[in-house]
């Protein structure tokens, strides 16, 4: 029997699910597959729960560290981690329920199981419950599969020794000693987090720095206040071999001249994350795929074969949910034929450490790339008040704009907060904003906002809180 | 070496045109002004030579595909040498591409392209199918504002296909009307793509009725003199090959119509709000053909004599059906006529021809008794014509005047072959 569809979603993750709401609006008719929970890996083993535990985390850091200063008297804090493990559950749960409840309300039928095409149109849907297999015809499709953890031959995730992110944040012990595969921004956040909880963390990591592909200022920085907390960190650093030993693993990496052999009663692994095609179907329906693995995607997201689309984490970097949720819609919006299409100028990005790492937009060195004369200023955290009432000093803001017409070009942080204001200049490129608009915007006083507007000022050549001789100015050649 | 091939400037301000059938596959070798691709730019269609001697290694646009003037079409394995520079004699030469800075297809969304305008004037840029690469920005620093968007020309890029099945109440925010989509067994349908010539006349219908305010007027037309001159008349030239129909007479009565009411050989400049009034008639004739309507353009109906619209009637209509009117005879027009011949019907509401803000239907003539002025009843050749026009500029007085004219004169054949000049 085949059940005839309108539109077929396939994963529940902010991809699917944002597609699967606007195509509600849109008064379309849609059938939302997930194989496991609603919200997928960032609202299960990802964005909610790992901010639900640094948030504790840093609490505990705050209190620990500046405490004294303010003049705090809390001794013997500790954190209960089973009572922090049910307060990440019911997070997670509250927030699953919600979607649930969004997608009820749009009209969203959805079903449990795993969806593997069969063609262009068709597909067999497995139920999670067991039973038959159940066929599918459908107007059209989007795919929102997400990714997978990469493993490495050896060191295959055993779930007690070898953990995956999935079963780190679940962890309700604190490993004595704890070895991180991969200095990306899984291994960073959840190396922070515990190393505040008292870890003895070590992250390895093969290339020259951690967090790759972030501005190498910004990545400096953090590795400082990593290091300074007690964090091992070995980059550019082969790990040439596993031995699971006893209770715990010995990890074998190559140092110069030699090699380490580093020991931990864990070792999470996360050396990045593949496209989830496995067991969809893709070359059934005709579906091409490109560099990477994943499938090649129009502007509006569609595949190769039309009538098919394919967004988040399954269609192309980066890895993350607000990309997934702006594709989402807009594959939403091409099935119902409306003609939007991707044209957005930034992407933000934002690693949730102590400092804090935000960048949107153009890096200096990318602007001058694509041939544009640019320059860039540092402001700071040092220079701003509110920084100074929270004790939070360390790090600064960096704009990048055109020289000759002070347009907008990126803007990257490293410090307290800088992932609450990197929306706004995400705005502002949007807006095509100068520095002046930036600078002549007031900003509520004191908060971290301001830096934006003191950077802005600075890059004109107009300071309000430091001097001009204090800048770090750069300039195109 | 590899030879690209980009969509030429056809000239007259043509920005994009729709491939309607390559005549190439890759693999071809082919000969320097093989015909590679036809290209349809509003309502003509062009055939575009190949400008090398080569092999076909890759077309990069499918049928039915937009593509932008320097617009990569193909790419040819061309040999160097003596026979590798471009032949120019038959075409103009490429252009290069022009800047518009298409998405990468896989590469990572962050970068985008530096368009100077904000979001809610991308999303209004991607509805109205404006590239705003081509977009002039009024605003600070060049940025481009919502209204210059309706400065531009709107494409048919703008459309979308959809893969659908609205609801009922199915209700989409964002401007655009929501799509309706067939959503029947496959098996009991065949799906014919909107393509070429019926994309066109598709887009310049619902353009036609999302602007205008059609009304149409019908009058009965007393034929009977006219009908004897015809049968008179038509011997001499169908001797020499030329069939004699009403339409160049009722061509040459309309222009009188025109002359006395020029309101009606006008169009509308939607963005001035501006009646332009012509003071050329140049007379569309629609005309079905394989492909669907057609609607080559008489120049100049005034000056010409009934022989020599005949004439050009035959020659318009036989090019028409054989899809080789040049663009220029298919554009320009003042005013139109549309008849179905002998199937020409009691009426029509006939939709103008936009941004035209005229047309006349021409109807089948019929043999009914009436009353004579005597009183008596006697046979007598009647026929219809309707006029429909845009009441936004026109009020029915004038159509009914205009048509009080075109009847005059189709009703006394003599008296207005003796007042052309």
């Amino acid at each position: 029997m085949t059940t005839e569809l309108d539109v077929l979603v396939v994963g529940g993750g902010p991809g699917g699910y944002l597609a699967a709401l606007r195509l509600g609006q849109l008064g379309r008719k849609v059938t939302l597959v997930e194989k496991e929970f609603l919200g997928g890996e960032c609202l299960n083993r990802g964005c909610i729960p790992s901010k639900a535990l640094l948030h504790v985390s840093s609490l505990l850091t705050e209190l620990r560290d500046a405490g004294p200063v303010f003049g705090v008297k809390a001794e013997g804090v500790r954190v209960d981690l089973l009572a922090l493990q049910t307060w990440r559950a019911g997070v997670v749960e509250k927030e699953r329920a919600g979607v649930a409840q969004l997608l009820k309300a749009a009209g969203v039928s959805t079903r449990s199981g795993t969806v593997e095409l069969t063609g262009p149109r068709t597909a067999l849907l497995r139920p999670a419950a067991g039973g038959d297999t159940e066929e599918l015809h459908f107007q059209a499709a989007i795919l929102a599969t997400g990714a997978y953890p990469m493993s490495l031959p050896g060191m295959e995730p055993d779930g007690s020794r070898v953990l995956t992110a999935r079963e780190m944040l679940t962890l309700s012990e604190v490993p004595p000693r704890l070895l991180i595969l991969g200095g990306g921004v899984t291994g960073v956040e959840l190396g922070q987090h515990f190393a505040r909880l008292g870890s003895k963390v070590t992250i390895v990591e093969l290339l020259p720095q951690i967090v790759p592909g972030t501005e190498k200022d910004l990545a400096a920085e953090l590795r400082r206040s990593l290091e300074r907390m007690g964090m091992e960190i070995l980059t550019g650093t082969r790990a040439t071999g596993l031995e699971r030993a006893g209770p715990g693993v010995r990890l074998t990496v190559e140092i110069p001249g030699g090699t380490r052999v580093l020991e931990a009663e864990r070792l999470f692994l996360t050396v990045g994350k593949r496209p989830e095609t496995r067991g969809l179907g893709l070359a059934a329906a005709g579906i091409t795929l490109g560099p990477g693995g994943f499938p090649t995607v129009s502007d509006r997201m569609e595949t190769s074969v039309p009538g098919i689309f394919a967004v988040g984490d399954l269609a192309r970097p980066p890895m993350i949910a607000h990309k997934a949720y702006r594709e989402g819609i807009l594959a939403a919006e091409a099935v119902a034929g409306l003609p939007t299409r991707w044209s957005h100028q930034a992407m933000p990005m934002v690693i949730y450490t102590a400092p804090e790492l935000a960048s949107v937009g153009l890096t200096r060195e990318q602007a001058e790339a694509s041939g544009l004369r640019v320059r860039e200023v540092r402001f700071p955290y040092a220079a701003l008040g509110r920084a100074h009432a929270n004790r939070v000093t360390e790090g600064f803001v960096k704009l990048v704009a055109e020289e000759e017409t002070g347009r907008l070009l990126g803007c990257h942080a490293a410090g307290y907060a800088s992932g609450e204001f990197i929306g706004e200049v995400a705005l502002a490129l949007e807006m095509g904003a100068t520095v002046r608009d930036l600078a002549e915007t007031i900003h509520p006083h004191p908060t971290f906002s301001e830096l934006l507007q003191e950077v802005a000022f600075l890059w004109l050549g107009e300071p309000l809180h430091v001097s001009r001789s204090m800048a770090h100015v750069r300039r195109s050649g | 070496m590899v030879y690209e091939f980009r969509l030429p400037d056809i000239g007259e301000g043509v920005a994009q045109g729709e491939i309607v059938s390559w005549h190439v596959k890759e693999g071809d070798v082919i000969r320097e002004d093989q015909p590679l691709v036809s290209v349809l730019t509003d309502k003509a269609n062009v055939e575009i030579p190949s400008p090398r001697a080569g092999k076909v290694l890759s077309l990069h646009a499918k049928e039915g595909e937009i593509v932008k003037v320097g617009a990569l079409l193909v790419t040819l394995d061309a040999p160097a040498g003596p026979g590798a520079t471009p032949s120019g004699a038959s075409l103009p030469p490429a252009t290069p591409p022009v800047t518009h800075p298409a998405p990468a297809p896989t590469g990572t969304p962050s970068g985008g392209d530096r368009v100077m305008a904000t979001p809610s004037v991308r999303r209004k840029a991607q509805e109205l199918g404006v590239d705003l690469a081509r977009v002039k920005g009024t605003g600070p620093g060049g940025r481009i504002l919502e209204t210059d968007l309706t400065a531009a020309r709107p494409g048919p890029a703008g459309a979308q296909p959809a893969y659908p099945t609205p609801g009922p109440g199915a209700t989409v925010s964002g401007g655009a009307p929501p799509p309706r989509a067939f959503s029947g067994p496959e098996g009991e349908v065949e799906r014919i793509p909107i393509r070429g010539i019926r994309r066109a006349i598709f887009e310049r219908m619902a353009e036609a009725q999302r602007y205008a305010s059609l009304f149409t007027y019908v009058e009965e037309v007393d034929v009977s003199e006219l009908v004897r001159l015809r049968e008179r008349s038509r011997k001499k030239l169908e001797e020499r090959g030329i069939p004699l129909t009403y339409l160049p007479f009722i061509l040459k009565a309309s222009v009188q119509g025109l002359k006395a009411h020029p309101r009606l050989n006008a169009q509308i400049d939607e963005e001035k709000q501006e009646l332009v009034v012509h003071r050329r008639f140049h007379l569309g004739v629609a005309l079905a053909s394989a492909e669907g309507l057609l609607v080559p353009v008489v120049k100049d109906v005034d000056t010409k004599s009934i022989y020599r619209l005949a004439q050009e009637l035959k020659d318009l209509g036989e090019r028409g059906r054989q899809g080789k009117l040049t663009r220029d005879e298919l554009t320009g027009s003042t005013f139109t006529v549309t008849s179905l011949g002998a199937l020409g019907g009691l009426m029509a509401t006939p939709i103008v021809n936009y941004p035209e803000v005229a047309i006349l239907g021409v109807h089948k003539i019929v043999k009914r008794p009436v009353y004579g002025a005597d009183g008596s009843v006697g046979p007598a050749m009647l026929m219809n014509l309707s006029v429909s026009f845009d009441h936004r500029v026109l009020d029915g007085i004038e159509a009914a005047e205009f048509i009080a004219v075109v009847k005059g004169h189709l009703e006394d054949p003599h008296q207005m072959l003796l007042e052309l000049s």
